[in-house]
């Protein structure tokens, strides 16, 4: 019978992380999106559970691209992170839990209360999520309020001064240096919004929109996309840091089987999925096992079975 | 008149239910080409959007289904109708035309007397549910039942809404572990029994399929002739007030295809309730088969 949910310290995550490198396997972050989903990331091998604000979303089958086209107040949405954090604890044992933070939140002026909070709940530590580091216009308007991108690089850099595991999501090179100077633990290179199954992004190419003209780097991409994503951001981070953990999420990394492909191109220490490893399977699943039940027939016995009436 | 105005763009915003008479009108007829009437239980906004696209008949909200998705046994919470009513947005928001049924409480001490239930069928006919379904319910627990029935806070009382919701004409499907239990909503009109083979067994997080104790019928039926024997007493007990009511059953070791199918062939029940078999079970497996290959991935050389 466990009793209670092990903490970890920043250097025993580090240790644990630099052990998978020492074996050359990579690492798996599952983002869980709800207990259930923790619980077997956990018994399946995952060396880190990650938790959204915007993780709930997907699970009630909501879009993954509606979760990144929004402003601000998911420290405070309906089952944030704070909400689900009994929840996930609840079913984790021995394994990190990193909660997503929104650092631009103007409920939390304070940066350094939102990093207490999310320890205080049981979370062993941090990442930027949701964040702004994407969509560059977005960045000019909210740090022009004071609410914005500036903030996620102050979170990043405060949690490691104050000794708590941080992993930031990066989208762009320039950024990933920064972060690296900072002191991220990790940096997970985003290649924008996952795609697969009828909640994922739109397919690559499918969409009128002049993505880098508009500055934005979400936009769905294929596994060599993807793969190059992954290589930009691990070379400039490790320019700064040449141990830089790096860890590579979203764009076609949406099975097991692409997951291999992108290990096989590039050079980064593993990868964070969610969608992945509940909409995918779950929605798979479900779809072939209704159809089977619906496919069984009543006993010829049945009252109501009429066949020669039909 | 503000009144008057309000009421008009207020008539034309109410949503859309299907009649009862519709909804057993499809099952029948289905019932009639051998198709079995397939419904499932869920409690989060992806399990019912897949529940829709596989045309399944029905869609159940109830609170247990939220401790599935927490990664535990499928466990009662007490206070269940300020879980199960508020995720009506949630799982509408993924449902538009298959009939969605209100798991409620029966006994909540909030809708005390006549006047209260018929506040409960109001609040939920209301937000927007096409049905209502009996749980969480007194059926498993003789001795709870006798002891809650002289509160009027018992068995007694979930034969009451379904007399209720019949003179109303709602849909209603009770859960029913007894032939008198079948008989009793039978005969207040219920247009559907399911019959109930106790917590279903299988998967991560399953119930353990042990003996079970006296005045209980909780604990699953774990052998499979004697789990169909249950079914089917139940079935004929209910068809004897009503021959046209409709039979859909539900837990015990009736927990995947093979099973069910086996079911099929050795009861005359009309349909199935997929509830751990839907939103646990198969979940619980897709995502254990992802998982596991996403740790197999390696590193290259």
């Amino acid at each position: 019978m466990t009793r209670m949910k092990t903490k970890f310290s920043r250097v025993q995550i580090l240790d644990k992380l630099g052990k998978k490198i020492k074996d050359k396997e990579p690492i798996f972050v599952g983002n869980a999106s709800a207990g259930m989903i923790a619980k077997n990331a956990e018994k399946n091998g995952a060396d880190m559970i990650s938790v959204h604000s915007w993780g709930k979303f997907r699970y009630r089958g909501h879009p993954v691209p509606l979760s990144t086209l929004w402003w601000s107040g998911s420290n405070e949405m309906k089952d944030n992170v704070f909400d689900v954090a009994h929840e996930m604890t609840n079913a984790l044992d021995n394994v990190p839990l990193i909660g997503g933070l929104e650092a631009y939140d103007a409920l939390f002026r304070h940066t350094d209360e939102l990093l207490d909070k999310a320890i205080d709940f049981g979370y062993d530590g941090i990442q930027n999520f949701p964040t702004h580091g994407g969509y560059i216009p977005m960045r000019w308007l909210r740090d022009a309020a004071g609410f914005g991108f500036k903030r996620e690089m102050e979170m990043i850099k405060l949690a490691s001064e104050k000794d708590i595991f941080s992993m930031a999501y990066t989208f762009w090179p320039d950024d990933a240096k920064e972060f690296a100077e900072n002191g991220a633990d990790v940096i997970i290179a985003h290649a924008g919004w996952t795609t697969g199954g009828t909640t994922g992004a739109p397919k690559p190419g499918s969409v009128d929109f002049d993505w880098d003209g508009e500055g934005f780097a979400l936009q769905p991409k294929d596994v060599k996309g993807t793969i190059k994503v992954a290589n930009d951001i691990a070379a400039a981070a490790r320019k700064v840091n040449p141990k830089q953990i790096v860890l590579i999420a979203g764009g076609s990394l949406n099975s097991p089987e692409n997951a291999q492909k992108i290990m096989d191109g590039s050079n980064v220490d593993g990868f964070e999925v969610g969608h992945a490893i509940d909409v995918m399977p779950i929605e798979k699943e479900l779809i072939r096992i209704g159809k089977e039940y619906k496919s069984l027939e009543l006993h010829p016995d049945n009252p109501n079975y009429r066949p020669s009436a039909l | 008149m503000e009144g008057t105005e309000r009421t008009r763009i207020l008539s034309q915003l109410v949503e859309p239910m299907p009649t009862r008479k519709s909804i057993v009108d499809n099952w029948m007829a289905q019932i009639k080409m051998g198709i079995p009437i397939i419904y499932a239980g869920c409690s989060a906004g992806i399990v019912a959007k897949y529940a829709e696209w596989a045309r399944l008949d029905a869609i159940v909200v109830y609170e247990t289904g939220l401790s599935r998705h927490w990664g535990m046994p499928t466990s009662m919470l007490a206070d269940p109708n300020r879980f199960s009513f508020p995720m009506y947005e949630e799982i509408r928001a993924q449902v538009d035309t298959t009939p969605l049924i209100a798991g409620v409480e029966c006994y909540d001490a909030r809708f005390r007397g006549e006047r209260g239930l018929r506040r409960m069928v109001k609040t939920v006919i209301e937000m927007g549910y096409d049905g209502i379904q009996n749980f969480p319910t007194l059926v498993f627990l003789e001795p709870t039942t006798r002891l809650r029935d002289p509160l009027n806070m018992g068995w007694e009382r979930e034969v009451e809404l379904v007399s209720l919701c019949d003179e109303l004409d709602i849909f209603t499907m009770w859960y029913a572990c007894t032939p008198e239990q079948a008989q009793d909503v039978a005969r207040a009109g219920a247009d559907a029994i399911v019959p109930h083979a106790g917590w279903s067994s299988g998967g991560i997080v399953g119930a353990p399929t042990t003996e079970r104790y006296p005045n209980t019928r909780i604990t699953p039926i774990k052998d499979w002739d004697e789990a169909c024997k249950h079914v089917q007493e139940i079935t004929d007990a209910a068809r004897e007030v009503n021959p046209k009511i409709i039979s859909l059953s539900h837990g015990g070791p009736f927990i995947d295809i093979e099973s069910v199918k086996y079911m099929f062939e050795n009861t005359t029940t009309d349909g199935f309730e997929a509830a751990s078999a839907w939103e646990r079970v198969p979940v619980e497996n897709a995502i254990t088969e992802a998982m596991s290959k996403f740790r197999a991935v390696k590193k290259k050389k």
